[in-house]
């Protein structure tokens, strides 16, 4: 966020001495947990993020890192879930178990009752040992919705 | 500028207030916070994924060098925060026709707010205090709101359906086959159209992009006949 706007007249003119980097995620677990992580196993990213920023102590000490990313941070005042009950992995399991269904009823439609309660026991082993959905990423659009829409 | 990741939306908007309003807005939110039947409409939309509001004190933003001018700011700050599906404008639309008392409750402190009612002028406001995302990642951007709620109840049935699956008889296993088929699961995408039962959907199952609305009724034919697949046309 380079400044903040001027929404116009009666308002005063606001402005900015120092640019902000917003962050802004939503995530299972606490805090500290979630620091770490991404200082350890995305640190590679966050140096490449956040080495713009003052007073960025880098991610080798993690510590330090969780230090800084606490400092900066912002309470939130209110915070709106659609679905609040479920974490990550039990929403991919979820997206991953409808889609290999649907893809079984499909597939074993008209089939007697005996013969389909075989193959379904199989298709349960199945999709117990089969790997996880890819998650998703940065899919980057440039499509200028406001635009668009 | 990356807003947009498979179907959702990453919103953000940041509105100045008077210092001496923040109090209020804040006594809003804790009573929202305690009284859940108030967000039921939030709920009931269902295409927001999340969405949050940080009230900014002007003295609150970080100051981590002596190096880094402190800021003289003259208003506190909302920060809105909003992932949703559906486009910027369905997204608008939606809250102006059916929230606009939250909207005008959350969004009145801020200067200049014209309120949620012409949308026109709340359009031309969000679109004056919104920033773009520069970067934004979504575990499952696929997914909207309603496909994963959908997964979710396809799992809580397939999990207890399978637990006794393998112990019944053919034909226990048979019906109760059909009763979960009958709730609803959505089947992938074929080719054809997508038609049977008293329902004929026009939209060819090809063409059908939002596999949510297509339930599958089954019906029980004594034979190896395909069985027909119906749209809701929801």
């Amino acid at each position: 966020m380079d400044d903040v706007v001027f929404v116009g007249h009666p308002a005063h003119e606001d402005h900015l001495k120092s640019r902000y980097l917003l962050f802004e995620t939503n995530f299972d677990g606490d805090l500290d947990t979630y620091l770490r992580r991404m200082a350890t196993e995305t640190g590679e990213f966050v140096e490449a993020v956040w080495k713009h920023c003052v007073g960025f102590p880098g991610v080798s000490d993690v510590d330090a890192f969780i230090a800084y990313m606490k400092k900066c941070q912002l309470t939130t005042t209110f915070f709106f879930a659609d679905v609040n009950d479920q974490t990550v992995e039990s929403t991919m399991q979820a997206l991953k178990t409808q889609a290999a269904l649907a893809r079984f009823m499909e597939k074993h439609q008209g089939m007697d009752a005996a013969e389909l309660q075989r193959a379904f026991g199989e298709f349960c082993q199945r999709l117990a040992k089969s790997p996880a959905l890819p998650r998703g990423g940065d899919l980057k659009n440039t499509r200028q919705e406001k635009a668009s829409a | 500028m990356t807003n947009i990741n498979g179907k959702a939306y990453a919103m953000n908007a940041v509105t100045p207030m008077k210092p001496w309003k923040t109090p209020l807005l804040r006594i809003f939110f804790f009573i929202l916070g305690l009284i859940k039947p108030l967000q039921k409409d939030l709920k009931d939309l269902s295409f927001i994924h999340f969405a949050r509001w940080v009230v900014v004190s002007r003295h609150s933003l970080p100051h981590l060098s002596e190096r880094q001018p402190r800021e003289e700011l003259q208003y506190d700050y909302l920060l809105f925060f909003s992932n949703f599906n559906g486009t910027w404008n369905q997204y608008i639309d939606a809250f102006s026709a059916a929230l606009y008392h939250g909207l005008d409750a959350i969004w009145m402190w801020s200067e200049k707010y014209p309120g949620a009612r012409p949308v026109t002028a709340l359009k031309q406001y969000i679109g004056l205090v919104q920033f773009d995302t520069d970067y934004y990642y979504n575990v499952y951007p696929h997914s909207a709101t309603n496909d994963v709620k959908a997964a979710l109840r396809v799992q809580e049935a397939f999990t207890a359906f399978a637990r006794t699956s393998q112990s019944l008889s053919p034909e226990e296993f048979g019906k109760a086959w059909l009763a979960l088929e009958g709730q609803g699961i959505p089947r992938s995408r074929v080719d054809g159209d997508c038609s049977g039962g008293d329902i004929v959907c026009r939209t060819s199952a090809a063409r059908c992009t939002d596999l949510r609305f297509c339930l599958r009724l089954s019906k029980t034919t004594g034979s190896k006949s395909a069985i027909p697949w119906s749209c809701a046309g929801i």
